[in-house]
């Protein structure tokens, strides 16, 4: 083709006017930007538990330190059940045979 | 003094905007809806597809718009978006679209496209879907390039700065796509005369 006529074809081209768009428009853009704010708001179970996770877990820590710590001391400080059952039992049961 | 005065307005509508007023937003799009449909009606025929073009092009602004910082008018900061967005769109559209034949074409392009008469004038909406058919074989980028500088009438600085690439890679992109152009318009011409 040669160049006037490719020329001619962006003159033409040129001319087309473009289509307005509804009165609507810019009503259905905020809606849209509404509702993708609306979206970006809410949160699913999984970002919830995600948000919760590192409080949960110290809290976790925390409790089964102080279970440990509780054990070592009184089995350090008191006798054990077993060593009390012995006992009364060596007390009450044997002295009476 | 009058245009100075409406790009204050402007500047004081984004600045309640920013400081949230979102329906004044609506202001902005009235304003410039013109603009953004002249911009997108160039890279797609099909008017709902256009709005959705549109459409996302305001969400992006409205995202974007803590970015935009007053040192360009709205509109160019605004035309950019747009850019990106009709690019995105032809990327998407090339990567999906089967090859478009001349059954494509009204009877009136075809026509034109095959009389041998250099005087004969060409209808806006014939010239368009000849040169859509042409341009397929243009990357997207390509495309853009050369509808910018042929139908827009930006310069080559203007076009850099709205597809945010280097002078030297726009002006070779239009090189390209002008060759390229050509050579697509005259394998159509030949093959029409061939039938």
């Amino acid at each position: 083709m040669k160049d006037p006529r490719i020329e001619k074809l962006f003159a033409a081209a040129r001319q087309e006017a473009p289509p307005e768009g509804p009165a609507v428009f810019p009503q259905r853009v905020i809606s849209a930007i509404r509702r993708d704010a609306a979206a970006r708001h809410e949160s699913s179970i999984l970002d919830q538990l995600s948000v919760l996770f590192p409080p949960i877990a110290w809290a976790s820590i925390i409790m089964i330190g102080l279970c440990v710590g509780a054990e070592l001391y009184f089995s350090n400080t008191t006798a054990t059940t077993s060593a009390d059952v012995t006992k009364v039992a060596e007390e009450w049961l044997l002295a009476s045979s | 003094m009058l245009e100075k005065k409406a790009v204050n307005d402007e500047a004081a509508l984004l600045a309640r905007i920013r400081n949230g007023a979102p329906d004044d937003f609506s202001q902005i799009i009235q304003q410039h809806q013109p603009l953004v449909f002249s911009i997108l009606h160039r890279y797609e025929r099909d008017s709902h597809l256009v709005e959705d073009m549109a459409q996302e092009t305001f969400v992006k602004a409205w995202k974007a718009l803590a970015q935009f910082d007053g040192r360009a008018p709205f509109s160019h900061w605004l035309s950019r978006i747009a850019v990106h967005v009709a690019l995105d769109h032809l990327r998407k559209r090339k990567r999906v679209q089967n090859e478009i034949g001349f059954d494509d074409l009204g009877e009136e392009a075809l026509d034109w496209l095959h009389s041998e008469n250099d005087g004969k004038e060409v209808q806006a909406s014939q010239a368009r879907e000849i040169l859509d058919l042409a341009m397929q074989k243009l990357s997207p980028e390509e495309r853009m390039v050369l509808t910018l500088q042929e139908i827009e009438g930006k310069s080559l600085d203007e076009i850099s700065k709205l597809m945010g690439c280097s002078g030297v890679a726009t002006r070779v992109r239009a090189f390209r796509a002008r060759g390229k152009l050509k050579k697509a318009l005259l394998a159509m011409e030949k093959s029409g005369k061939s039938r």
